[in-house]
């Protein structure tokens, strides 16, 4: 790292991040002018009266211009999440951020003199309207079967919309823009392009006054971009004339330069791009989930000139990459405090995409994917992630590299499989899918959500809490959570006579539900549609201009609008297999045992638990109960892609619990796989429940490759390790082909985090808490609460020598 | 009888292993073995009947084993007393215990069985270019099974090593080493006096059969040398051990294998005395006789 980085680095340490009031005072300010106006011209004059006033500073050192914020660390409150209440205010104080006296009371007073103009109100009117006032969903939303329960008819869990947590909302949404269309030919042909479609409109069509209004915010917003650059430029000017530092000063007025340049006309240099890039991404950012995507991929010509021609090293390239990464790490956003509770600390999926393949096939990754590796590395910092795509033709070189900055304790890069997700995006259906070309060109958008650089995009994600779902199948459509009736009677299934049958009604009713499931993110989807266009990201889409749309009203040839994650999946289908197994096929216990013991939470069933949780379970290898967790889920993605989107096709399937199975595990009642009351539910959605797995990695992977990955937006498989299964290159190159193995063979993805050794003090204090770390023991990796304590202390002892 | 049908005792297959052998491969731990090694880490694999592991942490005095056991070895107590010599490993006790205190080691298994579960993982074989190792114990004191076990992991296209201390039969080893691709094969002490204080057995015929293992049957060969301070680890004994590998021929290894505490409180669980204590070897103790065994003509390296 140069002393520049290290210095950077260094002034991250800060212990409270300001509130700023500046984005939320000229967000209002605007709207209060344009009250009246077109929804697509209110955004586009709001996004422009922002990027006209917003305060812009440099920090010292820094080489890149533009920042998240109004002061330095700041995090500017988001207006489209309404008024901030004083509670709401007096939690992010209490947390790890502070507002100046004034600021505070500006916000009140900003609080009181708009509160008609926040469009959030209008999100959660119109979404409480249909949700909370129909009597056959309103039950539905309160009995948590998707996250989080409502308390409040008008739009809540309690706290308004900002705090419902589980839903994407306004500005999360998943979408790679096209950033090489900036590069090659910068904002001003954006504009030309916009003016063109603005002469050659003919009012022939019903959509002809919505283009005209799109076309006009494209100018507006992308000439306000450009003036944000020009701000910039004149700030590096002034700057540069006050420097004392020679050196410091021709930075600062090559800075300029290329604000000048930048992103209005296309980008010549490295340096120009990756500042042209950071214009963009700052644009989209005010989401939490903005992805770089295929940063290696659009990067590369400007990097392979540079270096051709003697312009840049890779020196100097690593310490633009490094200095990148301090700055993501500056960037936030402020949400309500449930939603802050659910995504642990400072949740940001800000995420680069590195390696895969080309459009014809070919190995993609170049050296760009090895400098993005190694500034995480390096830096060490959590922020920005770096995601590896992995085919058969990942270079061993560059899956060796990942998994040093892995060992490291980075627990990054995260691996995908990229035969499942281009599969996701070709072999759905004849009426909504990509040609492979195209699907190649997929990236993770979010956590591990796919989709394909300005070619998809997905609005809204929630979650489905399987386990929940089918205790209210047990109980004759009858929630426990509230005591109310949520579902349908499917029968009673005490008196059901084959596990086929009582199958078929559990799965009855997950559909009836899931169909409510869908209903609730199509009312968020019509909302915001209607309340959030975005010209900017709508117009960086493939075709984005011409269309004259938002991108949220448009058909893609592959619609990804909506999807629905499944949570405790893996639960659900270790429990139909118990019951098949102990009540169908051995006759050992009869429903209506099981119904009372799941009742009395198994309090006073001891042994009869300890039997359901003797069962096999998935995660070792068992085809049995593998199968029956592959067809819960293939269930859960059939029933998705049989659900309408409103936006067009259907709902698709995700599976990615984040940390959803804490909150959903703690709403549902003991379920059938012996697990009682209240715990939490497996994580992710391919890992095995907690501490079930008993025969290490390897079959983990197996049961894993059972279920059908395909239909899935993305699955997760969490995994640690500890650093001496990582000890030499020859284990890195194991490991890697572990992968690959995995990863060509149905898997779409996998984690590793690699264990230190407080984690290893803790483990034996408390094993519950670790039941999946993995060490290594003399020639094998062996679950570490499951070694005798004196084995313990050596795997402890040897760690802190070979780190 | 026919090959999948012959059985051996197995004490534990061991997936997911990245150092005995090339690749990913899982390892078939068999039940039995001539040496009896000062330090050795895995006495559960001296005796091939099956032995009953008592964990007394876990232990909650309840009784059930006592009342299970149908040779009335228990006696019942806060910490029940198994008398060993009366317990013929039938698992009674084990099936019973609510807390999970005993546990069986050692279990007749069939070729097929053994390599149904050990070919579970052949994908990951592929791609690595692993396979299955076998170890003990001692392989060899099972040969028929051995070698139907590796034949059998060769049909299925799988690479096969094994890891012995070479201690057998002329007509053993033939049997055994003829299915395997990799021979990882243990030389404790060049001396043989000193081999037999340590191991409880002499060391010519382990160096002939070495020496036709690799120079006659022509398998690809790593010598494995444990090092037990104060037992083998003189220079003098280094120097002789990485010359006899030398003398195998090219393509031979040599890997040193520090001496571990892993094994640290089995013997307490199979009801025998604790078996001596050595220190272990550092990193830059491990490296010097590295360097010292490949100034003797040998490619060397620490750890397999």
């Amino acid at each position: 790292m140069t002393d520049r980085v290290l210095r950077m680095k260094e002034s991250l340490r800060v212990n409270k991040y300001p509130l700023c009031v500046e984005l939320f005072r000229l967000a209002n300010e605007s709207l209060d002018r344009t009250g009246g106006e077109p929804m697509l011209l209110r955004r586009s004059k709001l996004h422009a009266h922002i990027l006209d006033n917003i305060t812009v500073f440099i920090e010292p050192e820094d080489l890149l211009c533009g920042s998240g914020a109004s002061k330095p660390f700041g995090l500017e409150m988001q207006y489209e999440y309404g008024v901030w209440t004083k509670d709401e205010v007096e939690a992010l104080k209490s947390e790890i951020y502070t507002i100046s006296p004034e600021d505070e009371e500006e916000l009140y007073r900003l609080n009181e003199r708009f509160a008609g103009n926040a469009a959030n109100q209008n999100l959660m009117e119109a979404m409480g309207k249909s949700l909370g006032d129909s009597e056959r969903l309103w039950p539905f939303m309160k009995s948590g079967v998707i996250l989080p329960p409502w308390k409040d008819r008008r739009g809540g869990s309690g706290g308004g919309f900002a705090m419902s947590g589980y839903g994407l909302g306004p500005g999360f949404s998943l979408v790679c823009v096209d950033y090489a269309l900036v590069l090659e030919k910068g904002a001003r042909s954006i504009i030309e392009e916009a003016k063109a479609c603005l002469r050659d409109l003919r009012y022939t069509t019903p959509d002809a006054v919505e283009k005209r209004n799109f076309w006009e915010g494209v100018v507006i917003v992308f000439e306000a971009w450009i003036r944000f650059a020009h701000r910039y430029a004149d700030l590096c000017e002034a700057l540069a004339g006050e420097e004392k530092d020679p050196r410091r000063a021709s930075e600062l007025r090559e800075m300029g330069r290329i604000c000048r340049k930048v992103p209005e006309y296309p980008a010549e240099t490295f340096r120009e791009a990756l500042q042209s890039f950071w214009f963009t991404f700052l644009m989209v950012c005010p989401s939490p989930t903005s992805t770089a995507g295929r940063f290696d991929q659009y990067m590369y010509p400007y990097y392979r000139r540079d270096v051709d021609e003697g312009r840049i090293t890779d020196g100097e390239v690593l310490e633009l990459l490094e200095i990148l990464r301090c700055k993501v790490m500056k960037l936030n956003r402020v949400s309500g405090k449930a939603n802050r509770q659910k995504n642990a600390g400072m949740a940001k999926w800000y995420n680069w995409t590195v390696g895969g393949q080309k459009a014809d096939g070919t190995d993609a990754s170049n050296e760009l994917s090895y400098l993005l590796l190694e500034a995480a590395k390096e830096t060490h910092l959590p922020h920005h992630t770096v995601t590896l795509r992995v085919h058969r033709g990942t270079p061993d070189e560059l899956m060796v590299k990942a998994l040093e900055c892995v060992r490291s304790g980075l627990g990054m890069p995260a691996f995908l499989g990229d035969e499942s997700y281009i599969r996701f995006f070709t072999e759905q259906s004849e009426t909504n899918r990509l040609t492979v070309e195209q699907a190649r060109d997929y990236c993770a958008t979010g956590c591990v959500d796919g989709n394909v650089q300005a070619e998809t995009r997905t609005q809204v994600a929630v979650f489905f809490i399987i386990p929940h779902a089918m205790d209210i199948a047990l109980h004759g459509g009858w929630c426990r959570y509230t005591k109310e009736r949520v579902g349908i009677d499917v029968g009673d299934v005490t008196k059901m006579e084959s596990f086929e049958e009582f199958k078929a009604a559990v799965f009855r009713e997950i559909a009836y539900l899931m169909g409510m499931a869908n209903e609730r993110l199509n009312v968020e989807m019509i909302a915001e549609r209607e309340l959030f266009p975005d010209v900017f990201r709508s117009a960086l889409m493939h075709g984005g201009v011409k269309a004259g749309k938002d991108m949220f009203s448009r058909r893609f040839p592959f619609e990804n609008g909506a999807v629905l994650g499944a949570v405790g999946g893996v639960n659900a289908g270790n429990g139909l297999y118990a019951v098949k197994k102990l009540v169908f096929d051995e006759k050992k216990y009869t429903m209506a045992q099981l119904l009372e013991a799941l009742d009395a939470d198994w309090e006073g069933y001891e042994d009869m638990r300890r039997e359901f949780r003797a069962v096999p379970k998935y995660g070792n290898a068992v085809r049995e109960v593998d199968e029956m967790v592959a067809e819960v889920y293939r269930f859960h993605a059939d029933t998705c892609l049989s659900l309408p989107c409103v936006y067009g096709d259907t709902l698709k399937p995700n599976a990615i619990s984040i940390s959803a199975h804490q909150p959903g595990g703690a709403l549902t009642g003991a379920t059938p796989d012996g697990r009682k009351g209240g715990e939490i539910l497996a994580d992710a959605s391919l890992s095995p429940d907690h501490g079930q797995d008993t025969h290490g990695p390897l079959a983990v992977f197996r049961s894993a490759m059972t279920v059908d990955q395909d239909a899935y937006q993305g699955t997760l498989m969490n995994m640690k390790f500890h650093p001496s299964a990582m000890g030499t290159r020859a284990d890195l190159e194991k490991l890697a082909s572990m992968i690959k193995t995995y990863l060509t063979h149905g898997g779409k993805h996998v984690q590793f985090n690699v264990v230190d050794r407080a984690e290893m003090e803790d483990a034996k204090v408390r094993p519950e808490a670790h039941p999946e770390l993995v060490v290594r023991v003399a020639g094998y990796s062996a679950y570490f609460t499951r070694l005798p304590e004196s084995i313990q202390d050596e795997v402890i002892e040897r760690t802190s020598q070979s780190l | 009888m026919s090959a999948p049908a012959l059985a051996a005792p197995v004490f534990n297959i061991q997936p997911f292993c990245l150092h005995d052998g090339p690749g990913i491969r899982t390892v078939v731990f068999l039940k039995g073995c001539p040496l009896r090694c000062l330090w050795c880490a895995n006495p559960e694999s001296h005796d091939a009947g099956p032995q009953l592991l008592y964990y007394k942490e876990k232990c909650t005095g309840c009784g059930a084993c006592a009342g299970a056991c149908p040779r009335g070895a228990i006696t019942p107590g806060l910490r029940p007393e198994t008398d060993r010599r009366r317990c013929t490993g039938c698992g009674a006790c084990a099936k019973v215990c609510p807390a999970g205190a005993r546990e069986l080691c050692g279990r007749r298994m069939t070729v097929a069985e053994v390599l149904e579960e050990a070919l579970g993982d052949r994908l990951f074989f592929e791609e690595s270019g692993g396979g299955v190792t076998l170890s003990g114990g001692e392989p060899l004191v099972h040969p028929a099974f051995s070698a139907a076990l590796l034949a059998g992991a060769r049909a299925a296209g799988v690479h096969t090593a094994v890891e012995s201390c070479s201690y057998a039969p002329r007509e053993a080893v033939d049997l055994v080493y003829a299915h395997a691709d990799l021979a990882l094969l243990d030389v404790k002490h060049m001396d043989s006096g000193t081999h037999r204080r340590l191991t409880g057995v002499p060391n010519e015929g382990i160096l002939e059969n070495i020496r036709h293992i690799r120079r006659d049957l022509g398998v690809p060969t790593a010598i494995r040398m444990p090092v037990i301070p104060g037992c083998n680890d003189s220079e003098e004994n280094l120097r002789a051990t990485a010359r006899f590998a030398a003398s195998l021929g090219p393509d031979t290894a040599l890997h040193l294998l520090p001496c571990h505490r892993l094994g640290a409180g089995k013997a307490e669980r199979l009801g025998l005395p604790p078996a001596p204590e050595y220190s272990v070897p550092g990193a830059g103790r491990m490296e010097e006789l590295r360097a010292l065994a490949e100034a003797c003509g040998v490619p060397a390296q620490v750890g397999g």
